[in-house]
């Protein structure tokens, strides 16, 4: 299956159980690289990121303070997650 | 020997596999012993989506930690204290991001923002008292009310 794809899903339901957390950009690289075999590469968690990004499922928000960098669902993405589980 | 599926040794295989890095070749020598045959491709496929389901759980379990917290703190909003939460929140997804974090790491945590709790209820408690004396000050005949205070102050030129 295309790597890309399968990240995408695990960061949609994995989101979907943060309900409405943001989730710090470097921590959710961390986890997809723990939940996926094989280990995904770097380029491709961007990739699926931005793809779903601009596909209007994710949001990402940073913080002027620390300059964090945190990614929740959007409505579409929610919706989205909840056909995957 | 009656067949047995994977869900049947899900527990075995996570500390095989997980724990102990056994290799697939390994693993399935001995679910075969355990009457559970199954190929390296199939055994994969079940490991990837096992990992995943024991990831999402863990990940579902801290945020709902961090929800119970933040609730908690939720009307005392200190900025102090938002530096805290946010500490809390981001410690807790972290470990949620590692592979079989001992549930005693997230009780752990918890009693570490308990100090924080009681340091909230108390300020909370202060306030009400506060506000409590302010009240009475104000409705008592012989005390100067805050409003006559500020009028008498400003006449003054104290502030």
């Amino acid at each position: 299956m295309n790597p890309i794809s399968d990240i995408k899903r695990f960061v949609l339901r994995a989101l979907l159980r943060l309900e409405g957390m943001p989730w710090p950009d470097a921590l959710l690289d961390d986890t997809v690289r723990q939940a996926l075999l094989p280990r995904p590469l770097q380029s491709d968690i961007h990739q699926a990121k931005r793809e779903l990004e601009s596909d209007g499922y994710l949001q990402a928000s940073r913080d002027e303070l620390d300059g964090l960098l945190t990614w929740t669902l959007t409505g579409k993405g929610r919706h989205k997650a909840k056909e995957l589980n | 020997m009656k067949p047995t599926t994977l869900q049947d040794h899900a527990e075995l295989l996570d500390q095989w596999l997980e724990q102990d890095q056994l290799s697939m070749s390994a693993a399935r020598r001995r679910l075969a012993k355990l009457g559970c045959t199954v190929s390296a491709g199939e055994l994969r496929l079940w490991q990837a989506a096992r990992r995943q389901e024991l990831l999402l759980g863990q990940i579902a379990r801290c945020a709902r930690e961090c929800r119970e917290v933040e609730q908690q703190l939720d009307h005392y909003p200190a900025p102090e204290l938002e530096t805290i939460i946010k500490l809390h929140r981001v410690l807790l997804l972290k470990f949620s991001a590692e592979a079989n974090v001992a549930p005693e790491m997230l009780k752990f945590v918890k009693e570490l923002m308990k100090p924080v709790m009681d340091w909230a209820r108390l300020q909370e408690k202060r306030k009400d008292r506060e506000t409590e004396q302010q009240r009475r000050q104000a409705g008592d005949g012989d005390a100067l009310s805050a409003e006559t205070l500020e009028k008498i102050e400003r006449e003054l030129n104290l502030l």
